[in-house]
Order: C-alpha cells, then structure tokens, then sequence
C-alpha cells in the first residue's frame, strides 16, 4: 500500500541528509583554509622576523666579536621547549644541519631540494607523527661566505585538534538537525493528513442506514475537497437508488401480499364458517388470483426484458396497423370513460424492428393515456415523423413536472395508496424496458398545455 | 365489541369484515382513509384495524390525527410492509399491534380480541361475575360449570355487559357497540336481546337474576346483592 506519509519522509529525508552534509563540508572546509591562511600568517611572520634579524645584525659597540647569525634564533624560548610547536632548522650549502631548535629533539625537518630566494612554504611530518607547515628560504650563510637554507615551521597540531573538534560538532548537530527535521515533518504530515483520516473514519461508519448523512466539505483542506465533494455526491446518488428501491420493495409488497391476504381470508372464512360461504367468494378468489398473476407476469416480462436484448426480431412493422390494434384493444375502457383514441398516424409508415415489442410498448403507452385522461378528453396516438416513431398525447391535469422522472419507474403510481386498479404500475416500466431493448428511446414530456406526450424515438 | 376496520382492498375488506362479525363483533368497514378518520371520530371504537397505504388520508396520518386529538382505541396497523423500520414507525406512531399481510384470520381475530381486553384493562380472556363464566378466546360461556349455547349477537351482548359488570349501561351504548351501521337498530331491539340474554342465562327456575334494570338509566350486569 502506497503511503503518503512514507513517500513524503522517503523524498524529503534523503533530501535533508544531503543538505545537512553539503553545509557541513562547506563549514569544515572554509574553517580549514581559515586555519591555514593564519597558519601561513604567523609563519610568515616567524620568517620574515629570522631573515630580518639575520640581515641586519646590529653592530654593538665595544663588543669584541660580530653578534652570530644564530643569535636570533638563541634568544627566542618557544624554540626551545619541546611543547611550543616552534621549530627551525638550518642546512649549509652542502646539505648538513648547521643547527636546528632544540624543540626538535633527535627530528629533522625535510630539506627542500632547491629553495628559491622568496622562500617556499610546505607541509611536512616529523618522526613522531606530527604534523607541521615548514617555510624555507635562503639566508646569508652562517658560515662563512657560504648561502644557508633555513627552514622555520609551526607545529598544526592545535589546528588538528580544532579541525577534528570542528567535524564531530558538525556530524553531531547534522545528526541532530536531522532527526528534529525528520520529527518535525512527520508531526506536520500527521497534522497536515489529519483531516483525510477524520474523512476515512467518517465513510467508514456509513451503512446503508446512514446515507442521508453528508461529508463536512467546510473544513477539510482544497487538496482534498473535491475527493469529498465526488463522494458527497456519490452519495446522494446512492441515497436516490436506496430510496427508489426501498419504495419499489414497499409497492411490490403491497401489490403482491393484499391479493395474497384477500385470497387466504377469504378461504380461510369461507372453510371456518362454511354456512355463510357463497359462491360470490368463489368468483372474488379467482379474480384476485387473476390480477396477482397479471402482476407476476407483468414483473417476470420486465425482468425478461430488463436482463437480455435476446430473441429480438426485426421485420417490417406497420405502425399504422399496430396503432389500429392497440386503440381497438382499448376501446372499452375508453368507451366507459368517455374518451376518444384518435389515430394520427401516416399510412404506410413501417419501421424496421420487432412488432412483438413495439406492440407491447404502443399498448401499454395506450392503456396509461386512457386510463388516465379526464373523462371527454382526447388521445392521440400519432408518430411517422422522421425520427419520431411514435407518439401518445393525452391530457393529464394532474401530473407535474416533478411526476416525470417517476413514470416509468417500477410501480410507481401518482397515487400513492395503490387503491385495487386494473395496473400495478408497471405498464410504463415495461415499456420503457421494451423500447431500451429495442435500441429506442421512450421519453415523456408534460407540454405547457398540460397536455402529456410520451414519445419512441430512434436512438441516434 | 365494535370494530372499524379501514381497508382500501375491497378484496380483503369483504373476508375479514364477514369473520370478524362471525365472531361476534360489530364492524364498521370502510376504504378511505378521510372517511375512516370520521368515523373514529364519531364513535367510540373498541379496536380500529388500520391499513398503511390508504386513499384519501394514509394510515399512518389517520393515527397520528386519533393520538393528536385524545383518541386511546387501541389501533392495529394491517399492512403489506414488514420492513422493521416500518414496523417500528407504525408502533412509534402510536399503533398498539402490527399485523403483515398476509395472515391467517384467526390470528387477526386473537389480536383483535386481545386489544380489546387491553381496553378494559383485562389480562384473562376470561370474565367472570358470581357463577358466570365467559371465555372470550374459547367463545364459550358457562353458568354453575355448565355450557350455555349463545347466538353470536347474544354473546357480544354478554360480552359487553361482563366487561362493565357493576356499571350501569345505556341503551344507547348497547346499540352503538354491538349493532353494526347495516343493521338500524330500534329502541327495542336492544330491550328484547336483554330479555332474550336474561332467559338464556337463567339455567334454573332458581338461579339469581344478573342482568337488573335501572329505569330510565339502561342496564347493569352484577352479582345480586342478599
């Protein structure tokens, strides 16, 4: 599982070590050449006093003998005591030590091959293993006559011990800065991801109970508000289906147990007090068991048609035949209810398709309109347009705009008590399913003359 | 006891209206929710039998409305839904039983019967003043241990005049409860069922009178008093 906080540590933890140690270089390094520069500084110094001194020897007057050359150095201390870290050394022309400070000891310090006159400045070791920085230069002979090579160093062991000092100071306080950096950002990433977790735990508690329920999209942060935002409504979504299938359970129930509860009362009453019995109960059984398997036959076909496109053929329909058929089917009940079928449809129109469906898509569409158009009103089947394949219009005062998304699903009634009607609320469903399958659309609109159209229409 | 039982199927309605009058309680039957409110309204029910999906007024607002207005009749919702959230709604509302269709009439009839027994605040099915026993689960009832054989109208008389023993009844409230809307009860009908209840109560030439007139007030039912 990828983690945020892991993969954040992982880029940004690398990232600080590096830094924390390119700083630290950079601080070893300048202290370094610091050390020398000032190093060099009193080397130069020490040097530039010996020639000096070596140079110019002053003539005491009333002094028997010519002050040495080596006086200078003589009457220096530090060149003495082993612990100074002062040293000097000086070569005849031929190579071998005229002297050298007692702070030496048995040590001799490197002779540089050739020394120029202004003199050259390098690191050597002594015996011991300390480490020294070595200025040479060419003084006036000691001996008589003669060139001498001097040679005068400064001991870098303080400069060591600060160097080493230095470095476990810095590895100590990258070491440091990186663990606190390290705490901080996984403190920060634990705040920063807080509101994610607050989230999780929240969609983690949501049941199909809760789902009226909604995200806080006020306080979570913008990287993560859409996310919220799409899951809020992802719920909503799933609140609309759970609420229609909840309502679909509820009417199915009913349109299926109070045929089933009026059967098995009335035989149960019929067996118990037989004496009252008639064989009007007999009729009542059998017509409510009619209606229940219309109802089951109703939602099997819906099924059907819902769970396969199989089976369809195609042929040559007349729609204005099938238009013919369906008004005749429903000529009684639009006869006892006063309205009138009036057919609009061009003759000869024929569409390619399945006349099997499309019957049943045009007669459930007929059925509804009569069933439900004010008595004295007129439907009008009509279609045979260029792309509408048929059309049934029927006034419907009652219906509202907010009714349309409704019809056609299952056992949906505008009436919500489901009183005993000859429909069960799925003529439209099945329709609708019938013209899916058949590659149509099945659509209803509610004209601003309460005039109610319910179209099949090719799919594009 | 009378019954109104608001049933939009007429399907049902028929059925379980002929079984509950078999069993000797007056019933009312309607299939609107508006009417049935009314009627509540009018008269002072023993039990109401109330569908969820109804016309007019659903179920659930009709018994909202009885509660509002200081209505007790016990109430047993009869629906299709069995969902528990349904059934606990309904019971929330204030319905005292809740029965899923389909089932079987003579459990429809017990808890009918039991509610009406909660009414008058009785646990046993069984009434009892001096030597006279009714047995309303068993529709049986006995004088002195021995069987007396009741037409259903005379046992609903009984019925009601066991369940207010010691209190004076009004004719009035005798028609209103045992006779149904079909039957247009006159003054007598009711004085006549008494004289026939009395004769058939009376198992000996000796056995004391229960049922006494009190002029101009109705009837009472109790032990007599020496």
């Amino acid at each position: 599982m990828k983690s945020i906080r892991a993969q954040l540590l992982w880029w940004l933890l690398p990232g600080f070590v590096a830094v924390c140690l390119a700083a630290g270089i950079a601080v070893y390094v300048s202290a370094e050449h610091g050390m020398e520069a000032e190093l060099d500084n009193r080397l130069r110094g020490l040097a530039g006093s010996a020639r000096m001194a070596m140079a110019n020897l002053p003539r005491t007057p009333g002094a028997s003998a010519r002050p040495r050359r080596d006086d200078w150095f003589n009457a220096r201390p530090e060149f003495s005591d082993a612990d100074s870290g002062h040293y000097f050394q000086i070569w005849n022309e031929s190579g071998a030590t005229v002297r050298k400070s007692p702070s030496l000891g048995a040590a001799e310090l490197n002779r540089p091959p050739e020394t120029p006159r202004e003199g050259l400045v390098y690191d050597s070791t002594l015996p011991d293993g300390g480490r020294v920085r070595v200025r040479a230069f060419r003084g006036m002979g000691l001996t008589a006559g003669g060139a001498t090579d001097v040679a005068v160093a400064l001991s870098k062991r303080e400069m060591d011990s600060r160097l080493a000092r230095l470095s476990m100071q810095l590895a100590l306080g990258g070491l440091a800065c990186c663990a606190v950096l390290a705490g901080l950002l996984a403190v920060a990433i634990k705040v920063a991801l807080r509101p994610l977790h607050r989230v999780g735990e929240r969609v983690a508690q949501m049941d199909a109970a809760s789902l009226r329920e909604r995200l806080r999209e006020e306080d979570v942060p913008e990287e993560i508000s859409p996310v919220v935002a799409r899951l809020n409504q992802l719920l909503a979504r799933l609140e609309q289906s759970f609420e229609r299938e909840r309502r679909f359970s509820g009417d199915l129930a009913h349109e299926l147990r109070t045929p089933l509860a009026a059967i098995r009362s009335t035989g149960e009453v019929a067996a118990k007090w037989p004496e009252q019995a008639s064989t009007e109960d007999f009729q009542e059984i059998a017509q409510t068991a009619a209606r229940l398997q219309q109802t089951v036959d109703s939602l099997l076909s819906l099924a059907r048609l819902e769970s396969s496109a199989a089976g369809i053929a195609r042929e040559r329909t007349d729609v204005a035949t099938l238009a013919g058929e369906c008004a005749a089917l429903q000529a009684d009940l639009a006869k006892q209810r006063g309205v009138t079928v009036t057919r609009a449809v061009e003759a000869g129109r024929a569409v390619e398709t399945d006349p099997r469906l499309l019957r049943i898509i045009l007669a459930n569409m007929t059925a509804n309109a009569v069933e439900y158009a004010p008595a004295g009103s007129e439907v009008v089947i009509g279609g045979g347009d260029a792309d509408v394949i048929l059309q049934v219009a029927n006034r419907a005062p009652n219906l509202t705009a907010a009714d349309l998304p409704h019809l056609f699903e299952r056992l949906w009634r505008k009436d919500s008590a489901r009183t005993d009607g000859n429909h069960a609320g799925l003529g439209l469903s099945i329709a609708h399913a019938a013209a899916e399958a058949l590659g149509f659309t099945l659509t209803a609109e509610l004209g601003d003359d309460g005039v109610l159209r319910m179209t099949v229409r090719a799919k594009k | 006891m009378r019954i109104l039982f608001i049933e939009d199927s007429a399907a049902l309605r028929k059925p379980v209206a002929k079984a509950l009058k078999a069993s000797g309680f007056a019933v009312d039957a309607t299939g609107d929710g508006e009417e049935g409110w009314w009627m509540a309204r009018e008269r002072d029910y023993d039990v109401i039998i109330l569908d969820i999906m109804l016309p007019g007024l659903d179920g659930r607002e009709v018994l909202k409305r009885l509660r509002e207005a200081g209505n007790e009749t016990p109430v047993l919702f009869l629906t299709a839904k069995d969902s528990i959230e349904d059934r606990v709604a309904g019971l929330r509302l204030g319905a005292d039983d809740y029965l899923v269709k389909s089932f079987a009439i003579e459990e429809l009839l017990a808890r009918v019967e039991a509610l009406g027994r909660r009414k008058y605040q009785k646990r046993s099915p069984k009434l009892t003043v001096a030597d006279l026993v009714l047995d309303t689960a068993a529709k049986k009832v006995t004088r002195a241990g021995q069987e007396l054989s009741l037409p259903p109208q005379l046992f609903a008389l009984l019925e009601f005049l066991m369940l207010r023993a010691g209190r004076v009844v009004s004719r009035a409230e005798i028609e209103e409860h045992i006779y149904d809307e079909t039957v247009s009860p006159m003054s007598n009908v009711v004085d006549t069922a008494v004289c026939a209840l009395r004769k058939a109560i009376a198992i000996a030439e000796d056995s004391a009178p229960l049922i006494h007139t009190r002029r101009g007030m109705g009837y009472v039912l109790e032990e007599p008093r020496e």
